[in-house]
């Protein structure tokens, strides 16, 4: 497998996986650029004996947290400022694209740390053992994360939506 | 290790396969992206620098283990800027190299580690109070629920890794001996014990440390938290 091939093949998944991460739309492409000179670099290091996504994940994981232009914490966990009007309860249908939206606001009220975690696990189906592998951390720590983030994110969800239930 | 995550709930299940259907990234885009890194890759040096010097050798090695020790690397040196592309953890220590091709570790800037035991928002028990006052034994609710021991155990190792970014090794290691009683075979037992060591090695009880930290690398001798604590006796006053 060629550097081209895997650009060709994951370029999309990047460019997700950094939103998630927390990148604003506007840096996706900057950041998608920074991975894959990383990955360039680091391409002989790769065993293609092993699935692309973890390895790629890592970098993407690693440019998103030393990134400035990464959200890592909302500290101020009021006013989002993205509106989510039109589903008033958990069973009105959100458009594909809302739902797109609330996901993002919401990750991006996590911590860095969780938000990546629930990221890779719950939303990339990175196994936690992957994830331990890829971002050098015990494996009971994924698993951690990945509890804690999905409380947190539930009730952001929550608050997002009454919120929007309001206006 | 059992996996003690429950599946998805399907609200959320189902909130994530729709964000999913986001549209691919466009042909003009992908397009742009790859002459940028054609062009970047054509005029990057041929050989990489590697970090040097024993605070850059703690920052890799901090980042490794990271939120572990991220907060006591950050407070020690400083926020380091990124100037060479991430090297890998087996090229900057003596660690054995791992078999996987794992993410390599950038100078680190690594914010401090936000306790979640202080966000607003966690769904976790309390945190114990690191001055006494809660129970040495988990409540029976919490025995019969693995979901809310793992919560409570991450309670006590964050609490005991905002205290080492407090520069309060005495509290940390408060609570890492709380953790102890409470989990001794806990899931998060690796993590406690790494930091037992880094806590120890603040204190100036740096013989101890070393005992330990022996006795941690017997006892998980691929633990990617290895390189971190050789860093951290090695550079020890």
């Amino acid at each position: 497998m060629t550097f081209r091939a895997v650009f060709d093949a994951e370029f999309s998944y990047v460019c997700r996986v950094l939103r998630r991460f927390g990148a604003d739309e506007a840096d996706v492409e900057d950041l998608a650029q920074e991975v894959f000179v990383t990955v360039h670099a680091k391409f002989g290091d790769y065993d293609r004996e092993k699935p692309v996504r973890p390895w790629l994940t890592a970098f993407a994981f690693r440019v998103a947290a030393n990134s400035k232009r990464v959200r890592r914490y909302r500290r101020e966990l009021g006013e989002s400022s993205v509106e989510f009007g039109s589903a008033k309860t958990p069973e009105d249908e959100l458009s594909d694209r809302e739902a797109q939206r609330l996901v993002l606001a919401a990750l991006a009220e996590l911590p860095f740390d969780r938000r990546a975690a629930l990221v890779m696990h719950d939303l990339e189906g990175l196994s936690a053992a992957e994830i331990a592998s890829a971002l050098s951390l015990p494996v009971g720590t994924v698993y951690s994360r990945v509890h804690t983030a999905r409380g947190e994110f539930r009730e952001i969800i929550g608050r997002l939506r009454r919120r929007g239930g309001e206006s | 290790m059992t996996d003690p995550l429950d599946p998805l709930d399907p609200e959320l299940k189902r909130l994530f396969d729709a964000e999913s259907r986001f549209p691919e990234a466009s042909t003009e885009s992908k397009t742009r992206v790859l002459e940028r890194v054609e062009a970047a890759v054509a005029t990057a040096p041929a050989v990489t620098s590697r970090p040097r010097g024993s605070s850059a050798v703690l920052a890799t090695g901090a980042f490794v283990a990271g939120t572990l020790v991220g907060a006591l690397a950050y407070r020690a040196l400083g926020p380091p800027t990124v100037t060479t592309p991430p090297v890998s953890p087996s090229q900057t220590s003596s660690a054995t190299a791992t078999a996987a091709p794992q993410a390599t570790a950038p100078a680190e800037r690594v914010e401090p580690a936000v306790s979640p035991t202080t966000s607003p928002s966690s769904s976790s028990a309390p945190a114990p109070s690191l001055r006494g006052g809660t129970a040495e034994r988990p409540s029976r609710a919490q025995e019969d629920d693995p979901r809310s021991r793992l919560a409570e155990e991450q309670a006590l190792v964050d609490a005991a890794r905002a205290a080492l970014a407090r520069q309060r090794p005495e509290d940390a290691l408060e609570a890492v001996e709380r953790h102890s009683r409470v989990f001794p075979r806990g899931e998060l037992t690796e993590e406690r014990e790494g930091l037992r060591v880094m806590a120890l090695v603040r204190l100036g009880r740096n013989d101890e440390a070393s005992r330990l930290a022996s006795a941690f690398e017997r006892r998980y001798p691929r633990s990617p938290l290895l390189p971190v604590l050789r860093s951290v006796l090695e550079t020890s006053p």
